[in-house]
Parts: C-alpha cells; structure tokens; sequence
C-alpha cells in the first residue's frame, strides 16, 4: 500500500541575515542541521546534484567580497571557501552537478568546473546585475535586474572558436521585462518563465526564442516555481499572496490576462521571496520576508507545516535529497581564468555504478552447455578424448589459419606484381 | 502430500521429487569414476535435470513446518552426488576428471549455502590442482577455469569468508599467467579466470600487477592474437587499474596507451598528415618538463621481421585497435574513484585520425610511396572504425564533463561526414551524432542541426541516387548540393522579402531534386529493373532515420522554419515508400545480417511519428497521410510496426484530442487550418507530396507520376471531402462546449469567411502574390502588417463568435454547387493567413489549386461583401 519511502528530502532555507541554513525533513519536520555561517540573497542558494550545498554569500556592508561557501550535509561548518573575483547574485549548478555558474552583481557570469574549481569561461552578459539563472538541458537563461532575459548555449560558449563564428554571443535576448527579472524557472518543453518586478510573468518558447504569454499580476513577483507536471505554476507576490496560476490558455474565455490566475495561497504576511516544488508536486515550500517557511498541501491549498528560520527575511528555499556519496575532496573555485587554456586538458569521470557489469557465476553450466551441444552436432564424443587434445577445436583453427597464411601469401604477391608492374609498364 | 512419503508424489512440484530424483541420477547416471564416457546428449541431461528442477539447492520454499525426513533426505541425496562428483574429479581416467569438474562447477552455482561455507576449501584445493599441473588435459584446464571462476564468484557473496577467498585468489594468479601462453583455448578461459579474479579480490592481484600487466600487454601487442580474441585481453588489460584503486594508475595507463597509439601512427600516418600532428599530441600527453611514464611493456617490437607490407595490417593497425578498444571500455566502465581523463590528447588523437582521408599531404614526403598510400586506404576504414568507437566511449563516459569539450567534437563529426562515405563508416557516424544529441540536450541540436539535416536528406533521398560506395563522385555531388542549398536558403531568408525571384532561384537545387522524387518513385515499381544496389544501404538509411527521430525529438522546435518543412516532407515521403516497398517488394531478397525492408518502415514509423509529435504546431502538415500509415501498420499482427504503430496511435490522440491548454492565446493559424486535415485530401493528396518549391508544369507532371504510384491507395481519401463540410458546421455549433479544438475551429472558420478579401490579390493578378508569399514563408510576424484588414477581422470575429460565423460559413458551404469545391477552396484561404504555414502548404495549395481557381475564386470574391 505505502509507496517506497523515498529517500530523506530535507527543507533548505537561507535569509540575507546571517542566520545560517537552516534544513528540516521535508516528511517529520524535524530540525535537522543548520550550517553557518550563511547569508545569501535570493536565487543564491544552489545544490550541487544533491551532493553538496554551494551558497554565494551577500557581501557585508561596506566590504566587496561575496565569498562562495560550500556545505557538507553531515557537516554545520563551511567546507570550502572561494572566492569569485565579483560577488555572486545568482548561483546554480546542472543536473549532474558538473558545472556551477554564477551570476555577479556587474552583470557578468561565471562558470566552473565543479570537480576541479576551475573557471571555465566569465563573460560579460547583461549591464547590471544578473538576478538569476536557470538551465534548461545546457542552454543557459539568465535574468538581470536591467529587465532583459538572455539565452546562452553553453557549448557556445565555452568555445573559442564557436564564440567567434557566432553572430551574437547570446542566442536569443528578450527585453520584453520593464523592470527587474527576479526568477526563472525551465521546464520540459523548452519552456520558461519568468518573473518580474514590473508585475508580470511571462512564458518563453526557448526553442522558438520568442515570448508565448505575458501574465499580469496586481503585485510584483519576486519568484516562480513550476508544477511538475507542469500545467500551473506559482507565482510569490510582493503582497505575501504566492498567485497559482494557469501556464495554458482557455480560450472559451475572451478575457484579458487575469483568467490565467486560478487561486492564492495567501498566509505569508510578507513578501513571499522564494518558492519550491516538491518533484511529486504534492508539496510547495515557500519562503517570506516575514522569517518563516511554510510547506503547503497543493491539492487542499493548506498550509500543512511551518517553519522558523530566523528574524530576518528568508531569501532562499530548497528541496533537496542529500545524497551522501564518497567525494573527493572539493576543490575551491578559481578566481580568474587559468592563462592558457592548457591546465583544463583534463576531465573528470565520476564513478558510475551504473555502469559496472557484474560476472556471471554460471560459466561452468553455459560452458558445458555449448560444449555439449557442440560434441552432438558432431556426433563424436568418445573420439574427444582418447585422441586426446582438443580435436574438436583445434582441427577448424589450424584450417583458418593455414587459410590465412595463403591468404597474405597471395596479397603480397599481388601487392609486389602491382609494384613491380607499374613502372616497367610506363618504362614501354 | 501426505502420500509422498509413501511413495507417492503429490504432482511435479512435490518437493520430494528432488532428492528422489537427484539419488536416481547419482545411482544410474552418473558414471563411476574411471568408467566409460556418457554420450554427450545423456550427459546433457544430467545437467538439465539438476538445473531445472534445482537437485542441488536443499532449499524448502514456502514450508513453514518443514519435514525433517524431506530435509534429511535430500541432504543425504546431495551427500551422494558432491561425494561421487568428488571421486569423479580425482580420478586418474581424464573423462571422469573432465566430468567430475563439470559438475563440480554446477555444484558451486546451485547448492546451498552452508554446504558451500563447509566445503569451498576442499573443492578449492581440487580444482586448483589441475590449474597447476601442466600435465592435466587441456580440456580439464579449461572446465577447471570456469569451474573455478564460479566458485570466485559464489565465495564473493560470503562476507565472512573475504580473507580466505582473497589468498584463494592470490593463489591462482600465478598458475593462470602460465595458462595465458597455452594454446587459444585454454588462454580464453584463463583471462576470464583473471578477470573475475581481478574484479572480485583486485587486492590480491595487486602484489603480482607487474607481471599480469606485462602478460596481458604482451598478448595485447601479439600480433599472433586475433582480434576478438584481443579484445577480451584488452578489456583485462582495461580492468587492471581497478586493482589499485587510484586515480593515478587509471591515468597512467590511459596515457600510456594513448602515447603507444600515436607512435604506432607517427609511422602509419607518414606524408598523409602535417607531421608535427603526432608531435603535438605528444606534448598534451606529457607535458613538457615531466618525464614521460614508462612505455607499455617494450615487445612492440619484439615481433622480429614482418614484411613491411604486412607490417601495417598484421601489425600496427590490429594492436591500435586492441589498445583503442581497451581504452573505450576504461572510459565507459566503472572505477571506483573519480579519475582525470587527458582530455585534449584523447580528443586531439581522435581528430587526427578521423581526418586523415587517405590524400596526400602538401608537402610530399619521398618516403611516401603509392604503395604505401595503398596499404593505409586499406585499413583507413577499420581505423576510423576504431576511433569512431572510442569517441563513442567517451560521450558516454564523459557525460556532462564533454560540455567544454562539446564544440570540438561536434566540429569533428561534422567534418567526419564529408569523408565518411562507406555505409559503415556513416552508420556509427550516425550514432555518434545521435548521442551527442541525447546527452547533451537542445544545446547541441543548435550546432548538429545543419549537419544531420543535410546528411540524412542526402541519404534518405532516393532520388538523388547518392551512391557512396561505387565511386566518390556523384556521392559528392549529391552530399553537397542539399548543403549549397541549405546555405543558399538561409542567406536568402534574411533577404527573403526583396525579391522572390531570387528565393526561387536559390532554391532551385531543391527544384530539382523535388522532381526527382516521384521519378525515383517510380523506379521502383517492380517491372523496372533500375539498380536497387546503386541507392542508399538500407542500415545507413536506418541510421539517418534514426538520427533525424532524435533530432525531432530533441530539437524538434528549434529553428523550425528553416528545415522543419523539408524534413517533414520527407519523413512521410520515406515511410510511404517504405511501406509501398514492404508491398511490391515483398520477395525481394536480402542478406541475412543487413536490416530488411521492415526495419526501415519501423525507423520511418518511429521518425514520423517524432516528427508529429514535436510539431510547433498542433497539426501537422501530414498528420492525416501519417495516421493513415499508421492505421494500416497496425493490422500487420505481432509484427514490431503494429506495436509501433498502436503505440503511434496513441501518441497521436493527444495531438488529435488536444487535452491540454495551448500556452499561447493566438493559436498558430496551420492548426486551424489542419482541422479540416481530412478535407485537404481534395488537393492535398496529390498536392502535398510535390516540393514546395515545383513550379507548375513541374507539379503537373509530378502528380501524374504519383498518381501513378500511389493507384492503389488513392481511393481512400477521396471520400473525405464529402464527410467534411457537415463537421465542420457541427463543430461550430458545438462551439460553446469550450474545448480547444473546438475553440480554435472557431477561429478556423472565422477566418476562412475573412479570408477572401486577401485572397482577392493571389487570384486576381500574379505580381501580387509574392508578398504574400514572402510573408508567410519568412516569419509569422509580417502577416499582420501584410493582412490588416483580415487582422482586426479576425478580431471582430472574436467577439461575434459562434452564431455569427456559423451563419456565413454555412453560407459559404451553399453558395458553391459541388460539395468538394468550397472545402478545398478554404483550406486554400486558409493557407495564406498561415501565420506559420510551411511552405509547401502555401505553394502546394497554390500550385494546386490554380487551375481550378478561376471559376471557384470568384464565387467567393463575390460572396465576401456579404460575409463582413
């Protein structure tokens, strides 16, 4: 009756104030670790393929370094510390937890190489800051806080010579967004959406490179986050209200936007400033302004548990499964870009258990089999052995080989009568 | 039950059955050690009896309260056989000890596990005894191997018994090596012994590393080995790092490796390449200032004099293949620590012989003769064959770590296409563009895009003829003329406005090939005898199916205007001819081995089906003709097209029966337009399967050629027409009951009443189509300018919904006489208004309809005053 029981999911949430990360289990709502020292901004918190927490620090009044701090689940103290030439706005990694890409405050992106902390490639991306970031198989979409969009192919930009033969460095920009682009979120399909402060979401076709709907809200929203099956998304407004609403169109209605919005799910007395989809799409988590996490039934629209952070505003929330793999030890991200492009001449592989191919226990059985078989398609089994060796299948390898022998013979033959033939021909 | 102890068995499942049954064979079947030999069918099923009916297990399944009579029974049965089996192995007569091992080996797999804690030692002991003695029979030695393989493998599921097995292990190694050096038989059970030995316990493997590592390599190097038999020694050779565990050995061996194949080419590859190619690789391999890791065991050349010309075949090429190979199994199999891959050298390495296409290099060497040009041609293939492999490995063992590398190896296989011609060559080419599209997602489908489309449009395109095997000249042309074209078009579509006069010149490569098709049709209808083997292999054609299926699939949204249509045309273009092949064609004889014609109608099914479903548009242009197909598909009982094709069927019901809600509000117009999809069978079944790009006496003749062919099942869409003009007013009134097709028709038909005011242009004079044209075939955005009256129409038409287009659109249905007519002149209306119209709708429609238009335009022309 009990499906599986899956494997521990815990709610990750992090506020601007340094009040660490605090982590309960998504299932008990029991307080689990709390790492510290973090205080991130939003869109800055990032799982490392479930391995790992990568958390890009807002940088302390007055001071201009935004360190990167990587967290162990087991352990609460930061277990690497980088620092990234800017501080970072925006932090994500892929799905296999490969890559981390950065999104800095002066509107450039940064991008390493998980596994040696190289920097791959930094590039110039919007004016201002980068908001956030989303990734949709390796096409990168990148929101800024001067309102444009940009979608970038990774492959093209981690190379030189693709990067030049490209006519844009981008391959689509939009700057339908009036105002800041606070979240993006990508879903199967090549479908975005995006979130703004000029009180709009909207949809984008990331394989057309063209904006589907615009979706207006009365409030701003500062974050998005996708059903997984993805028919609704929700929508975390300025006024605490976390808007769910409809990614299609009904068109036996003629209205203007507003049918889009089915529901709110309105108990955040303050500015909800992050969201997350449980994968089943059972559970969302939100975060607010007002300090605290609540985690909320989808189909009764209740709040089902609710969590206290701290004081201060939570800026960041996670679902995340740690995976609790041997790792080698992790590598802090490099500053600046190695000279040449040569120290990057290595990759990694990880270990893949998947792929290990275990050995069969039955060789005797299958052996025996076919050489049974074999013995009775040639009807002489007492032969075998009292002319001792192996007459079976000695006898057809000697004829192959004494085959191939004449074979090569006749090809060198050949091969010096061509030789020797053509000069003397033209010679005539 | 009750009985059995009586005698009597319960039925078959009575677990007293096993030891009585078991005790039989022991008494009766069994030979006494030194007896006669069994004749092998008894011997057989000896075997049988005890795996099927699981003689040796003593295990008591669902017996809560077991019988202890049944237990000591059986006990007592299995005592016998382990104690004949036993003297079997010791003793002196060869066969019993032949047979004795054998049985022994099943004795491990299937008995119980506290029988196998008790005795492994002894049995161990035994088997090991024939491992050692170089006087035991070769047939002994190898039964022994496998029988001692088993016992390795069951003794790794005791975990108490760990240190016990891992000296066991240690044990074996030694006599094993010796083993290597025996005759081939014997060498192929060794290394699976010293594989499993090595998987199991790598710990114990570890004092003697150096010397199986120099073993192996030695066979490896041998070139007395033969291939396959190389390859197992170099997936050994590829599992030996596992033995110590680092991330250096695995490393080391890889570059060492890679070092020993580019000296192997540094050789082969004189005058055919820049000669400082192999010098470069060098240095990504160990960097300047490091010492270079010692070599991979020195008998390279121990080999003595090997005649030069056969040096390079006998030798060289057979031991790159056997290294590469073991390469590509370290890179896709598991180890358990995170490794560094030389990842510039291996793509380097990888590059530098892909490329190398057998032509002379500039710079002329006076060492590089015809002959030796000759020799290397030869084995070109098998080496590309090799490398192709390896880069396949490392796709799939990179994973997401190749993105940096992405660019490169993407430029490499689009390179690669140019040379490779032979079907092959082309095949695994495909595969690897296939991978490539799979694991690194939408990104890559942007740079594999061009690639894959011009290629598979150049192989699938029977008309072209593209020969690639019979000589490299026309295969050049026609690899390269879609290419031109695909080029030229896209210049065009940024400029596509100026002039149409310069689109139809630019595509006129298209031209001809679209009019080759219905004549390459032709030539297969049974009574000619063109060449059937001058085309396309059928697995190469299978192979750019399957690639064009995974590039839909992937990127099947991506770009669209520029390739969808073409590809869409022919995919359902191939799959008709497949499936008329699979008819006419049925006792055409093929090889055993090569895919037959049904493959490909599966891979043309699969394609097609991709190719709907990825549609930007909710319709597709052929869904109908592709429905058709499928329906047929799926009375072909049991075969794997009729579960494909129920399978398609059902895929295709979504796109039929729309379930979800579009994403957009302004649904693309080609839906609306495909509504009627039956309807357009008035023109479109002639129509659709001419280019888009025919012009008309061209599209004339096409037709008639493919009435021609398509005579049999011609009859079928005709009768569409008369169902059609009904549905769509039912649908109309259904209106109101809000799904969205329903919805959309409304749109449909509102803009079928809107149409004829644009209309007007096209019919009335031809310089003023082009517009038009242009519009629709460039981009969605320009028909909104271009149309204005038929945008704020449409607008209109919105807000009047259903019972005011209900009026007029049944209007429209009455004005004209035929029945027939009117449907196919508004799906001709509709076509310009496709905002994302495919061009060969929009010309087809066009071409198709213009000579009827003159007396059905007008009717409408007239009746639009009305309709507003």
């Amino acid at each position: 009756m009990a499906p599986p029981s899956p494997s521990k999911q815990l709610v990750l949430a992090a506020s601007s104030v340094d009040a660490g990360v605090a982590a309960w289990d998504l299932r008990t709502g029991a307080e689990d670790i709390r790492l510290r020292p973090c205080a991130s901004r939003p869109r800055a918190l990032a799982s490392v393929a479930g391995r790992f927490l990568a958390a890009a620090q807002a940088p302390s009044a007055g001071g201009n370094s935004g360190p990167i701090h990587f967290f162990h689940w087991e352990k609460p103290q930061v277990a690497v510390k980088s620092f990234p030439a800017d501080p970072i706005r925006a932090l994500i990694a892929d799905d296999e937890g490969s890559y981390l890409i950065g999104g800095a405050s002066n509107g450039s992106i940064f991008l390493w190489e998980v596994s040696s902390g190289e920097l791959l490639h930094t590039w110039r991306a919007h004016y201002r800051a980068v908001r956030c970031l989303a990734l949709y198989d390796y096409l990168l979409v990148s929101g800024s806080e001067d309102g444009s969009i940009k979608v970038w192919d990774l492959i093209t930009v981690l190379d030189e010579q693709s990067r030049l033969e490209a006519q844009t460095p981008y391959l689509y920009s939009f700057s339908q967004h009036a105002l800041p682009v606070t979240d993006i979120a990508c879903f199967l399909g090549a479908i975005a959406v995006s979130s703004s402060e000029d009180r709009t979401c909207k949809i984008w076709s990331l394989s057309e490179g063209r904006m589907l709907r615009s979706i207006s809200f009365p409030t701003s929203i500062d974050c998005v986050a996708l059903d997984p099956r993805s028919h609704i998304f929700y929508a975390g407004g300025r006024d605490g209200k976390i808007y769910v609403t409809a990614m299609g169109v009904d068109f036996s209605s003629h209205d203007c936007d507003e049918s889009s919005i089915l529901g709110a799910l309105d108990d955040h007395s303050k500015a909800v400033t992050s969201l997350a989809s449980s994968t089943d799409g059972l559970l969302l988590v939100s975060g607010s302004e007002d300090g605290n996490v609540r985690v909320w039934d989808t189909r009764s629209q209740q709040v089902t548990r609710k969590f206290k952070h701290s004081q201060g505003p939570v800026t960041n929330v996670l679902i995340v499964a740690p995976k609790r793999v041997k790792l080698p030890p992790l590598q802090p991200l490099r500053k600046v870009c190695s000279a040449n492009g040569e120290v990057n001449s290595t990759t990694v592989i990880l270990p893949r258990p998947e792929n290990d191919t275990p050995i069969p226990g039955n060789k005797t059985s299958v052996f025996m089999e076919n050489f049974l078989e074999k013995l009775q398609k040639h009807g002489c089994s007492s032969m075998l052995f009292d002319s001792g060796l192996n007459a079976q299948n000695g006898a057809p390898n000697q004829q192959g080989a004494e085959w191939r022998g004449r074979y090569l013979e006749l090809q060198d033959l050949f091969v010096h009568e061509v030789l020797d033939q053509i000069p003397s021909s033209r010679d005539q | 039950m009750a009985g059995a102890t009586a005698g009597v068995l319960a039925d078959f499942n009575d677990p007293w059955l096993k030891p009585r049954l078991l005790r039989a064979v022991v008494a009766e079947r069994l030979p006494q050690p030194g007896g006669g030999e069994l004749p092998p069918a008894e011997v057989a099923s000896v075997l049988e009896a005890v795996r099927t009916h699981s003689l040796l297990t003593e295990d008591l399944p669902d017996r809560p309260l077991a019988d202890p009579k049944l237990a000591e029974a059986w006990r007592a049965a299995v005592d016998a056989w382990v104690e004949r089996v036993v003297a079997l192995v010791e003793s002196s007569s060869t066969y019993s000890c032949w047979l004795g091992t054998s049985f022994l080996g099943v004795t491990f797999q299937e008995c119980s596990n506290e029988r196998f804690a008790e005795s492994h030692s002894i049995w161990f002991e035994k088997i090991l005894g024939f491992l050692q003695e170089a006087s035991s029979s070769q047939l002994v030695t190898v039964i022994s191997c496998s029988s001692m393989s088993d016992l390795f493998v069951r003794l790794a599921t005791f975990l108490n018994l760990k240190k016990e097995a891992s000296s066991f292990a240690g044990r074996v190694i030694e006599p094993v090596l010796r083993l290597l050096d025996e005759n081939d038989l014997v060498a192929d059970e060794a290394i699976d012994l010293l594989r499993t030995v090595i998987k199991l316990y790598p710990s114990s493997v570890n004092r003697h590393y150096d010397k199986v590592e120099s073993a192996i390599v030695a066979k490896v190097m041998s070139t007395k080995v033969n291939a396959k038999r190389s390859e197992i020694f170099s997936r050994t050779l590829a599992l030996l790092p596992s033995v110590r565990m680092s991330e250096d050995c695995w490393s080391l061996m890889l570059r060492r490796i890679l070092i020993v194949v580019n000296n192997l080419l540094n050789d082969a590859f004189i005058g055919l390449e820049d000669e400082k190619k192999g010098h470069g690789i060098m240095l990504l391999l160990v960097p300047p200032g490091a010492d270079p890791p010692p070599t991979l065991a020195g008998q390279i050349r121990s080999e003595g004099n090997v005649h030069v010309t056969k040096k390079f075949r006998a030798c060289t090429v057979p031991i790159i293949s056997a290294l590469m190979h073991c390469c590509s199994v370290m890179l896709t199999s598991y180890y358990p620590v995170q490794v560094n891959v030389p990842m510039h050298a291996l793509v380097a390495l990888m590059r530098r012989v892909l490329l190398v296409d057998g032509s002379l290099h500039k710079m002329l060497f006076p060492s590089t003769t015809s002959l030796h040009q000759e020799l290397i041609c030869y084995e070109l293939p098998s080496l590309h064959s090799t490398f192709l492999d390896l880069l396949n490995a490392t796709i799939k063992g990179m994973r997401s770590q190749l993105l940096p590398h992405g660019a490169s190896i993407i430029r490499l296989i689009t390179e690669y296409f140019q040379i490779a011609k032979l079907p092959t060559l082309r095949r695994k080419a495909y595969s690897i563009l296939q991978l490539l599209l799979t694991s690194m997602g939408v990104g890559t489908s942007l740079h594999l895009l061009e690639a894959t489309v011009n290629n598979a449009i150049a192989d699938l395109n029977y008309g072209g003829r593209s020969d690639m095997i019979i000589s490299t000249n026309p295969s050049k042309v026609t690899n390269e003329s879609p290419s031109k074209f695909y080029l030229k078009k896209r210049k065009q579509e940024s400029q596509i406005q100026n002039s149409v006069i310069s689109e139809k010149a630019a595509v006129s490569p298209k031209k001809r090939k679209s009019s080759s098709i219905p004549i390459a049709l032709k030539g297969w209808t049974p009574d000619s005898t063109t060449d059937v083997r001058m085309s396309t292999p059928l697995s190469v054609k299978i192979a750019a199916l399957e690639t064009l299926e995974i590039l839909l699939n992937v990127g099947g949204s991506l770009r669209t205007q520029r390739w969808r249509s073409d590809v869409d045309l022919l995919l359902i273009n191939v799959a008709r001819t497949a499936c008329n092949k699979g008819v006419s064609y049925a006792q055409k004889p093929y090889m055993i081995g090569e895919p037959s014609i049904s493959d490909l109608q599966l891979a043309s099914f699969k394609a097609l089906l991709a190719s709907f479903l990825s549609s930007p548009h909710s319709r597709p242009t052929h869904l109908a003709k592709g429905i058709e197909l499928f329906r047929k598909g799926k009375l072909e009982m049991a075969t794997k097209i009729a579960d494909f094709c129920s399978h398609a069927l059902l895929a295709l019901d979504v796109l039929t029966h729309p379930r979800a809600l579009s994403l957009e509000r302004e649904v693309p117009v080609s839906s609306r337009l495909n509504y009627g999809a039956q309807g357009k069978a008035v023109f479109g079944s002639g129509t659709y399967q001419i280019s888009p790009y025919g012009n008309q006496p061209q599209t004339m003749e096409a037709e008639d050629m493919y009435n021609d062919w398509m005579a049999s099942t011609n009859d079928e869409p005709a009768e569409a027409p008369v169902v059609e003009p009904p549905r769509v007013a039912d649908a109309v009134q259904d209106a109101p009951s809000f799904t969205r097709s329903d919805v959309k028709m409304v749109d449909a038909v509102a803009d079928e009443i809107v149409m004829p005011k644009t209309v007007e242009n096209p019919s009335s004079s031809i310089v003023v189509s082009p517009p038009v044209y242009a519009s629709n075939s460039n981009s969605q955005k320009h028909v909104v300018p271009l149309l204005p009256e038929q945008h704020t129409d449409q607008v209109s038409n919105h807000e009047n919904k259903s019972p005011t287009v209900h009026a007029p659109s049944s209007k429209l249905v009455t004005t004209d006489g035929a029945s027939a007519v009117p449907d196919a002149v508004s799906s001709y209306h509709q076509a310009p208004v496709g905002r994302s119209t495919s061009f060969e709708e929009l010309f087809g429609s066009e071409s198709g309809v213009e000579s009827e238009s003159e007396d059905s335009i007008p009717d409408i022309v007239d009746g639009d005053p009305e309709s507003d």
